[in-house]
C-alpha cells in the first residue's frame, strides 16, 4: 500500500502501528484490518473533486467520488473475461477427453487412469474458475450506490482527524443573514439571468466557485436560500422583463417539476410570461452514473406535471443527485448551458410561461461550449 | 441595409512604430532624455492639449504662467502636465484632473528628476533600474498600475489632479482637484437625457479640429458609435473612422462598426492585423507605455493611430463610457455584495477579482519573493478607503468613482496618450471630458444601471443618432483573439519570451508559467490567453523600458 506523503509502497508487516516505514507518516486506513479503501484512493478522490485544488467542493461530492472510485477498483472486468475464457477452455478440454474415453481399445472394465485424471482435473479447474468468476461478477456494481453514507462519514471523520480538512472544502455555515451595511441602492438593479436550484448546497457550490460573479447571474434555491438576501434578490430579478431563468436540480420527482413550479407559482415567475430552461438532471442523464444512484420513492408520480411518462417509472425506482457529478463538470456544463441560450429571447409566447430543456448536461454535449476557448479540460466522459 | 465595402488596410510588418511618423505634435513630452528645466524665472515646461479656462483656450506658456500665478489649476479643463520652478526654488509638478497626460518623478541622491514617460526618466541614468516587486503583483491583478507606485522602485507617478512640490522642506503632495460628490440630479429622466446630450455635444465639439478632418476609432459599441455620430453631426470637415480586424478565422465586430460607418456616412477604413504583425509591433507598442498595460488592445490601438496619422491629426475615441455611465463589472460587484455571507469574500478582493486577471493565481504564481512582498502589504489595503467612501452613499456611484480614478487615470487615458504620441496624432476622449465626468457623477445610479441594462441614460441620450441594433446589441467588449493567438501562431514566441525572459527575475514559479502556456491552469474559466498576454507585455516592458 502506498503512502500518500512519500509515495513509498510497503507491505502490511512493515507498517508498524499503522505508519509508513519510510516517512513514519500515519496511515488512516488499513484494508488488511477491514477498511474498504486505501489512503491513496481517498486522496485521489479529493484531488478529483477539487480539480487538483482549483475548485471548491462539498463533502457530498466526495461521497460520490469515493463511490465512483471504489466501484472501479472493485470491478475487474478484464479478469472476469480472462476467467470466463479459461473456464470455457477447461470445460472444452474435459469434454474432448471425456468423449475420447469409451473409444479406447482397452478392456471396458478398466478405465484409462490418465484420461480420467485429465477429465477430472479439467472439470475441477472449471468449477474453481466458475466459483471465482461468480465471486467477481457479484462485485460488478449495481445501479445503486454501494457505500452507504454512514460508512463514508466514519471514513471522512477518520481522514480529517489525521490529515485535517482538505483545501477547497465548502464549510456549510448557518443560514446566511442579509449582509450588513449594504448600501441603499443595491436593490435598485437587476441581473441578466438567474439559476434556481432545488438544494441550498448547489447554491453554495456555485457561489463558492464565483459562478454568480463571473456570469452576472443570481443563484437561489427553491426553498428560499440564501434566506437573508433572498427577498431583495427576487425583487431585483422581477425588475428584468427579459430575465433568463435556468433550473439545476437532482433527478427526483420534485427536481424534475422545479421548472414547472417557477412558471406557475406567483411568488416565483408565475404570470411573468418567461421561459425557463431546464438544464437537468433528468432520468435521461443517468447513463454515466451507474452505481451512483439512490433508491427512489417506489411510488409513481400520480400526475405528469413536469414529468414525462417515460421518466415516471425511472423516478419511482431511482434518484440521482446532482452531487454525483464532479463540481468542475457541473460548473462547466452550467456555463455551457448559459452560453447556448445567451442570444435566445427569454420571453414565452404568452403569460403562462414555458419550459425548455437544454442539452448541456447530456453526455458528450459539452464540446466547444467553454467561452474561454483554452480550457481543454472536461471532455465527453464528463462525469467520470 | 447592405453594408458598403470599406477599404481594408493590412498592417504590414515594417519599420518601428513612430519612425517616419507622418506628423509630430505641437507640444512635446516633458523631460525627453535628461532635459533640464529652463533657468529660474522662465522655468515652466508643459505638455497640453485642448485646455480651457472659463471657456477660453489656453494656447501658450504665458497662458499657463497666468494660471499658475492665479492658482487656477483646479479650474482648467483639458489634458495637461506641467513642471515649473518658483521664485523660492521649489519645483512643482501638476497633472490634469482626469489623467489625460502622465508625469513621473523620483527623488534620488543625485537630485529630483521628472519626465512625461518612465522611459525618459530612466534614460537620465539618475534612477536605479530596480524592479518594484509589489507593483508587479498589482500589475498582474489589474493589468495596469492603479496608483502612485510604478514598476520601477523609487519612481512615482503624479496622480490625476495632483500637485507635487519639492523644495528645501522636502516633498509635498496635494490634490488640487478631486472627483466631486455632487447632489444627485432629481430632474426627470427625459430632462436628464437632454442635459447629458448637451454636455456630450459640447465635449465632442470642443475636441474637433477647426476646419480639419477628424478621425474616430470605431469599435461598433455604443460609446465609440455615439462619438462618431456626434462628430458627423457637428463637424463641417470630413470624418474618418477606423476599425480593426484580426483576419479571417477570428471573431470581430466589423458588422457593427461598418453599420455605424454606413449610417453616419464616414470615410471608413478597416485595419487588419495578422498575428505576425501583432508579434512584430508588440515591443514598440509596449515600449512606448509609461508603466506596462497588459491590455491586448495596445498593439491594435497603435496600428490604428498609425493608419489615422496618414489622414488626420486629431483622433477621437469612445473611451470613458464604461466607467462614467455604468458599464461592465458593476453588476458582478453588486452580486458579490449580496452573496458576501455565502461566499465569504471581501469587497476589496471582489474588486480585484473583477479584473479577471491573475489575482486568484497568486499562491501558485509567485515564488516566495513575491509572496513575501505581498504578505506585509496586501493589494486590498489601498482599496478599503475607496470602496467604503461614505461620501458616496450609492454603491454603484462609488464604483464609478473608483473606475474613473483608477482605470481612467492609470490605464485608459495614459494608454491612449502614450500610443498615439509616436505618430504625432492628438488622441482625444470626449466621454472623459471633465464636464461629462462631473455630470455623470450627478446622475442617479439607477439611470446608469437600469435593471440589468447598462449605460441606460447614455443610450437614451443618443437614441435618435444610432441604429436600434447598435443601441440594443448584446454586451460584448472588444474582441481580441488572444486565446486563438496563443494556442497557435504566437505560442512559440510567447514561450520564449515568458519562460526565458522572465526567469531571471526569480519571481514566478516556472511550473505555473508552463501550465499557463500549455493551457492547463484548470478551473472554470482559466482565461489563458489574456494571462499570457499579461506576461508577454510584462517581459517586453522590462526589456524595453526598465532594462532598455
Amino acid at each position: 500500500m502506498k503512502c500518500i506523503r512519500c509515495n513509498k509502497d510497503s507491505n502490511y508487516k512493515d507498517r508498524t502501528n499503522g505508519t509508513c516505514p519510510n516517512c513514519k507518516g500515519a496511515f488512516v486506513f488499513e484494508p488488511k484490518n477491514g477498511d474498504p479503501i486505501t489512503d491513496m484512493l481517498f486522496l485521489n478522490a479529493i484531488n478529483g473533486v477539487s480539480g487538483d485544488g482549483r475548485i471548491r467542493w462539498g463533502v457530498e461530492h466526495l461521497y460520490y467520488e469515493i463511490n465512483r472510485r471504489w466501484k472501479r477498483s472493485r470491478m475487474p472486468m478484464g479478469c472476469i473475461f480472462i476467467l470466463l475464457v479459461a473456464t470455457a477452455g477447461l470445460l472444452g478440454a474435459a469434454a474432448i477427453n471425456a468423449a475420447a474415453v469409451p473409444n479406447k481399445p482397452l478392456p471396458t472394465t478398466k478405465k484409462d487412469p490418465a484420461a480420467t485424471k485429465t477429465v477430472s482435473f479439467a472439470l475441477g479447474g472449471a468449477v474453481a474458475l466458475m466459483i471465482l468468476t461468480v465471486g467477481l461478477v457479484s462485485r460488478i456494481p449495481r445501479p445503486l450506490v454501494r457505500m452507504d453514507l454512514a460508512t463514508f462519514n466514519r471514513l471522512w471523520d477518520r481522514w480529517r482527524q489525521v490529515n485535517g480538512t482538505p483545501k477547497g472544502l465548502i464549510e456549510r455555515m448557518p443560514e446566511p443573514e442579509m449582509p450588513k451595511d449594504l448600501e441603499a441602492d443595491i436593490g435598485d438593479y437587476s441581473f441578466d439571468r438567474a439559476v434556481i436550484c432545488d438544494r441550498a448546497r448547489t447554491v453554495d457550490l456555485l457561489v463558492a466557485n464565483n459562478f454568480h460573479f463571473e456570469n452576472n447571474c443570481a443563484i437561489l434555491s427553491i426553498e428560499g436560500y440564501p434566506k437573508g438576501p433572498f427577498k431583495v434578490i427576487m425583487a431585483m430579478l422581477k425588475r428584468n422583463p427579459k430575465l433568463q431563468i435556468f433550473v439545476l436540480h437532482d433527478a427526483t420527482i420534485p427536481g424534475c417539476r422545479l421548472a414547472q413550479r417557477l412558471i406557475t407559482e406567483p411568488e416565483w415567475f408565475g404570470g411573468c410570461g418567461l421561459r425557463v430552461i431546464d438544464l437537468g438532471l433528468r432520468p435521461r442523464h443517468a447513463g454515466p452514473f451507474h452505481g451512483l444512484l439512490l433508491e427512489g420513492p417506489s411510488i409513481r408520480p400520480n400526475d405528469e406535471i413536469g414529468i414525462e411518462q417515460a421518466e415516471a417509472e425511472w423516478l419511482s425506482k431511482y434518484k440521482l443527485e446532482l452531487a454525483a457529478a464532479r463540481p468542475e463538470q457541473v460548473l462547466k456544463r452550467l456555463f455551457a448551458g448559459l452560453m447556448a441560450h445567451a442570444a435566445d429571447d427569454p420571453r414565452a409566447a404568452d403569460s403562462s410561461g414555458s419550459v425548455t430543456t437544454c442539452g448541456a448536461f447530456d453526455a458528450g454535449g459539452y464540446g466547444g461550449a467553454d467561452g474561454d476557448g483554452g480550457g481543454g479540460e472536461g471532455g465527453a466522459d464528463a462525469f467520470g | 441595409m447592405t453594408p458598403r465595402q470599406h477599404p481594408t488596410v493590412h498592417a504590414q510588418v515594417g519599420p518601428p512604430l513612430g519612425e517616419n511618423a507622418a506628423r509630430s505634435r505641437a507640444c512635446g513630452r516633458i523631460g525627453a532624455g535628461a532635459q533640464q528645466l529652463p533657468p529660474h524665472g522662465t522655468g515652466l515646461v508643459a505638455d497640453f492639449d485642448g485646455c480651457r479656462l472659463a471657456g477660453r483656450q489656453l494656447t501658450s506658456l504665458e497662458d499657463w504662467r497666468q494660471v499658475i500665478a492665479r492658482n487656477q489649476l483646479a479650474d482648467v479643463h483639458g489634458a495637461f502636465c506641467l513642471a515649473w520652478r518658483d521664485s523660492g526654488d521649489v519645483l512643482h509638478l501638476a497633472r490634469d484632473a482626469i489623467g489625460e497626460r502622465t508625469l513621473f518623478y523620483a527623488n534620488t541622491p543625485n537630485g529630483f528628476v521628472f519626465a512625461s514617460s518612465l522611459r525618459a526618466l530612466l534614460a537620465t541614468g539618475l534612477v536605479p533600474r530596480k524592479l518594484n516587486i509589489r507593483a508587479v503583483a498589482a500589475y498582474l491583478s489589474y493589468a495596469y498600475l492603479p496608483g502612485r507606485e510604478t514598476l520601477a522602485e523609487g519612481v512615482f507617478e503624479v496622480l490625476p489632479g495632483e500637485h507635487v512640490s519639492f523644495g528645501p522642506t522636502g516633498l509635498r503632495r496635494e490634490q488640487f482637484w478631486e472627483l466631486p460628490t455632487p447632489e444627485i440630479n432629481t430632474a426627470s429622466e427625459d430632462e436628464q437625457a437632454r442635459q447629458l446630450r448637451r454636455v456630450l455635444e459640447d465635449a465632442v465639439r470642443d475636441r474637433l479640429p477647426a476646419d480639419q478632418p477628424v478621425g474616430v476609432t470605431l469599435s461598433g459599441g455604443i460609446d465609440s458609435s455615439l462619438v462618431v455620430a456626434l462628430a458627423c453631426r457637428l463637424h463641417q470637415a470630413p470624418v474618418y473612422t477606423y476599425s480593426v480586424s484580426f483576419g479571417a478565422g477570428y471573431a470581430n465586430e466589423l458588422p457593427f462598426s461598418s453599420l455605424v460607418a454606413d449610417h453616419c456616412r464616414t470615410n471608413h477604413r478597416i485595419v487588419e492585423l495578422s498575428p505576425a504583425a501583432v508579434l512584430h509591433y508588440i515591443d514598440d507598442s509596449v515600449g512606448s507605455l509609461g508603466d506596462p498595460i497588459g491590455d491586448p488592445l495596445t498593439v491594435p490601438n497603435s496600428l490604428l493611430f498609425r493608419a489615422a496619422s496618414e489622414q488626420v491629426g486629431v483622433v477621437l475615441n469612445g473611451e470613458g463610457g464604461d466607467p462614467c455611465f455604468g458599464g461592465p463589472k458593476n453588476l458582478p460587484m453588486v452580486l458579490s455584495e449580496l452573496y458576501t455571507s455565502v461566499g465569504d469574500r471581501s469587497r476589496e478582493a471582489s474588486y480585484l477579482r473583477a479584473h479577471l486577471k491573475c489575482y486568484d493565481d497568486f499562491p501558485d504564481l509567485f515564488t516566495a519573493i513575491g509572496r513575501d512582498a505581498l504578505a506585509t502589504s496586501p493589494l486590498t489595503d489601498e482599496l478599503v478607503p475607496l470602496l467604503r467612501d461614505s461620501q458616496r452613499p450609492d454603491y454603484v456611484a462609488r464604483l464609478q468613482a473608483i473606475n474613473i480614478r483608477l482605470k481612467g487615470g492609470h490605464h485608459i487615458l495614459p494608454k491612449i496618450d502614450a500610443l498615439s504620441f509616436p505618430f504625432g496624432v492628438l488622441a482625444r476622449s470626449p466621454l472623459f471630458a471633465r464636464s461629462v465626468v462631473e455630470l455623470s457623477l450627478a446622475i442617479p445610479a439607477k439611470l446608469k444601471l437600469h435593471g440589468s441594462v447598462e449605460k441606460y441614460l447614455l443610450k437614451r441620450s443618443v437614441d435618435d443618432l444610432l441604429p436600434r441594433s447598435v443601441l440594443d446589441r448584446p454586451k460584448s467588449g472588444m474582441l481580441v483573439p488572444v486565446e486563438g493567438w496563443f494556442q497557435g501562431p504566437l505560442l512559440k514566441a510567447a514561450r520564449e519570451r515568458v519562460l526565458d525572459g522572465l526567469q531571471r527575475y526569480g519571481l514566478f514559479n516556472r511550473d505555473y508559467l508552463e501550465r499557463l502556456l500549455a493551457g492547463k491552469l484548470g478551473g472554470l474559466r482559466p482565461r489563458h490567453g489574456a494571462k499570457i498576454w499579461l506576461f508577454v507585455t510584462l517581459e517586453a516592458w522590462l526589456r524595453r523600458v526598465l532594462n532598455g
